[in-house]
């Protein structure tokens, strides 16, 4: 990647070292970082219906400006809305807002009616790079037509950013785009997990293998739970479940790196999702691929838009209408997806406590990992055989993050730790700069009980 | 002195077993079978060669003909005592197994015409796993993905395809282990599958709407990204494609050769891959099973690679052995000592035999 052209605009030259000359030691201490290169990168992190975003002062971490504009587009019992909070105090707009070029015209205009400053990077989660972006990178406008070439990897995730990405350099042409992957974290996922048993040949001519998606999520998560049971986190064995009111999946962590992804080469595999159909009979694609005479966009869609909760219930694709469709009558669509959205979580649970062996914690983030206790209650009952023992009272009242709700006995600690992947994005879009590589890692510290620092 | 034939079609063949067995099997003894004869018939040219199978039961003059069936859609009764009643379901299925169900209908209409007529016996795969739970048989896809070819059809739904493996494994286990109620049941055959049984029901099975799903097999791709079927599809189109993760994946895409499960226990690291892969994912699959039935009492090893369950077993078991200290049900009280060991028993019975002795133990209604 050319870093030159950007530098004008990311780093001050005043603070950029030469090409060959070494960076001064001044830039190496934390406080004259702070002082010099004070830069506000934008992140915004692009779900199947919703659009978080998070304007964050580097490298101190400080938030400006953060919120998430939620169900855009997607059909639900509610609608639009945007959430949004600054200087801790949190308001909510109810809007229509039917794409993702319209949600982010509306957090600009947060940002210009907050006075806050112009942000001088946008940093974009992407979930699916393929073979054409393998690690984070900073795009020019050059690198456009290899990002479109991923578009389908991840169907209902990709294109909205290449959009975006798009609309964002003709908005605004003189702040770079960054994109952050999903899929780098499992790139330690092993062989015999990532093959998938097809002709040689035409795997490695088109690429498949298990990607794994939600990367940045997982590592997060993972990172605060081994900082919250003080284990070095190359020694934390785990099992991560990112249950998103969008997406979702579960990762294999073995001394804390991945080893296994519900998800795969795209992120249709695995759970049920909101409109994805997560695992499914190869045999059934290639039938309703037939039966609807060849017409592969229409499969696609269907998958990808019309499965999941959604096509099981009818009437929403978020699970927690679901859920409060169960507990206030007996609407057995309901049911039904309800419990074969908690069913397929759990085998996959179990078949990861049961790979990675030793499990030291079981991590339930996003969403409706961080706030649905019925899910975590049904995902973890029953599960004696593990060392698996929630306390109920925990699980229902947890006053912060992160929370150990499982009991004193339990062998497994099960923990529900937020996520925060806007702050990580942040994080490694920083890095992405010859200034930023050599910054010293930003990690909170915990204490004893658990309690930030 | 009972004689009865087996008939299992299988691609273009069908092989046949022909057995004599003592009567008064019905004392709930194991019955005493002996395998008179056995081979394997081509079905090839039309017609002819479903007559040459009429012929040989004819000339054998059976009491029984037994034939198993792969799929049976939602009949749960197995056996079957087929009479021409049955033959319209059978045909209203073919859309659901256009390869498996043709040769067997032509096959009925052919032992149709044998006087005096044999009892049928009709051994279905799938009944076993009729009464999987909803959300064990429950694919999240909506009414849409059923009615693309613009008439309603049956949703997709998860069914299993070594049910009679499975119910054998289900019965040795029961016998051997009586207090055996979370039982894991591993099939390995050239399309090897994993069934959880619950207090002695199915709960959850590694096969889906059909045997693609699952475990790799010699030739079959096993669980696959839906994301991949569709971009294979783009490529090859539909045909090529099934081809493909039909007849060309699987263990042997890995190895590169054609080998079975046989040979990649046989010690040769050159399949080292193909190992590690299938053993990982029988690995996850009793993962998922143990998860569902809070543990697993006995692990039951069946179908036509039984021989090899012992090396796989030796991997296997250690890693499924309960972490934890057993509790006292309810309660956080502990009892006993920790797990050491998984039970595990062999059976290497092949499929012929057991379906002989279940038409000589089991009690047929007509």
């Amino acid at each position: 990647m050319d870093y030159a052209n950007m530098t004008g605009v990311l780093y001050p030259c005043s603070v950029l070292p030469s090409p060959g000359e070494e960076m001064s030691n001044e830039l190496m201490t934390k406080d004259s970082v702070n002082t010099k290169i004070a830069r506000e990168i934008l992140v915004l992190n692009c779900g199947s219906s919703s659009l978080k975003f998070k304007m964050i002062s580097m490298p101190s971490l400080e938030e400006i400006l953060g919120g998430e504009v939620q169900r855009i587009g997607a059909k639900t019992s509610e609608p639009s809305k945007i959430v949004y909070r600054v200087g801790g105090k949190e308001e909510t707009v109810t809007k229509k807002i039917v794409g993702y070029r319209e949600a982010f015209s509306e957090v600009m205009n947060l940002v210009e009616m907050g006075n806050k400053p112009m942000p001088e990077l946008f940093a974009h989660r992407y979930v699916h790079g393929g073979t054409e972006f393998r690690s984070d990178a900073i795009l020019s406008r050059e690198d456009l037509p290899a990002l479109v070439r991923t578009k389908d990897l991840a169907p209902v995730h990709n294109p909205p950013v290449i959009d975006l990405i798009s609309y964002c350099m003709d908005e605004y042409p003189g702040v770079p785009q960054a994109i952050i992957l999903d899929t780098e974290f499992h790139s330690t996922i092993p062989d015999y997990a990532a093959t998938y048993p097809i002709p040689k040949e035409i795997r490695n001519r088109l690429g498949i293998r298990k990607y794994g998606f939600h990367g940045i999520s997982h590592r997060y998560v993972t990172e605060e739970a081994a900082r919250f049971l003080g284990i070095p986190m190359e020694r934390l064995n785990a099992v991560s479940c990112h249950l998103g009111s969008g997406g979702a999946s579960l990762c294999a962590v073995v001394n804390g790196k991945s080893v296994d992804n519900s998800m795969g080469f795209s992120p249709l595999l695995g759970l049920v999702m909101s409109t994805r159909s997560g695992d499914l009979d190869p045999a059934i694609v290639l039938k309703m691929i037939v039966y609807s005479g060849g017409d592969d966009a229409k499969v696609n869609r269907i998958l990808n838009k019309k499965s999941g909760v959604l096509g099981l219930y009818g009437s929403s694709s978020d699970i927690r209408d679901v859920i409060k469709k169960t507990l206030t009558s007996d609407d057995d669509r309901a049911q039904t997806a309800l419990d074969v959205y908690l069913w397929r979580i759990k085998k996959y649970l179990g078949a990861y406590l049961t790979a990675v062996g030793s499990v030291d914690a079981i991590t339930f983030t996003d969403t409706i990992g961080e706030t649905m206790p019925l899910v975590r209650e049904t995902i973890c009952r029953n599960m004696d055989y593990f060392g698996i023992e929630l306390d109920e009272w925990k699980n229902t009242h947890i006053a912060k993050y992160p929370a150990d709700v499982s009991t004193s006995d339990s062998r497994v600690r099960v923990l529900v730790v937020k996520t925060d992947e806007e702050t990580a994005i942040a994080q490694r879009a920083y890095r992405l700069s010859p200034v930023g590589s050599e910054l010293p890692n930003l990690e909170i510290e915990y204490n004893v009980s658990g309690a930030k620092e | 002195m009972k004689k009865l034939i087996v008939l299992i079609p299988e691609g273009i063949s069908i092989n046949y077993f022909a057995y004599q067995a003592e009567a008064g099997a019905s004392s709930g003894l194991k019955p005493h079978l002996d395998i008179v004869r056995s081979g394997r018939m081509k079905l090839r040219g039309p017609g002819a060669s479903f007559a040459a199978v009429r012929k040989l039961v004819e000339d054998y003059k059976v009491d029984t003909v037994a034939i198993r069936v792969v799929y049976g859609g939602n009949e749960s009764e197995t056996p079957l005592a087929y009479n021409g009643t049955h033959l319209r379901a059978l045909e209203d299925l073919v859309r659901e197994s256009p390869v498996d169900l043709p040769p067997v209908i032509k096959l009925l209409k052919n032992l149709q015409r044998i006087i005096p007529a044999p009892e049928i016996l009709l051994f279905f795969e799938t009944s076993f796993f009729v009464d999987l739970p909803l959300q064990e048989r429950t694919y999240a896809l909506g009414d849409s993905s059923s009615d693309l070819s613009g008439k309603k059809s049956r949703a997709y739904r998860k069914y299993g395809y070594h049910g009679l493996f499975h119910e054998e494994g289900l019965r040795r286990g029961q016998r051997e282990f009586p207090d055996a109620n979370r039982i894991i049941s591993i099939c390995l055959g050239p399309v090897p599958e994993v069934a959880a049984i619950y207090n002695r029901k199915p709960v959850m099975i590694s096969s889906g709407s059909t045997p693609l799903e699952g475990l790799p097999g010699n030739t079959t791709c096993g669980d696959m990204d839906p994301g991949v079927v569709m971009l294979l599809e783009s490529k090859l189109g539909p045909e090529m494609t099934n081809e493909m993760l039909s007849r060309k994946s699987g263990l042997s895409a890995l190895a590169e050769k054609s080998i079975t499960i046989e040979d990649l226990f046989r010690g040769d690291e050159k399949y080292g891959q193909a190992r590690n892969l299938l053993q990982y994912r029988v690995l996850l699959s009793c993962g998922s099973a143990i998860a569902i039935m809070d543990g697993v009492d006995a692990v039951v090893f069946t179908g036509r690679y039984a021989s090899s369950a012992v090396q796989l077993s030796e991997w296997l078991l250690p890693r499924l052995v309960s972490p934890a200290m057993p509790k006292l049900s309810g309660t956080s009280k502990n009892v006993g000592e920790p797990q050491k060991s998984v039970r595990a028993i062999y059976v290497h019975e092949s499929l012929d035999r057991i379906i002989a002795e279940m038409c000589t133990s089991i009690p047929i209604p007509h």
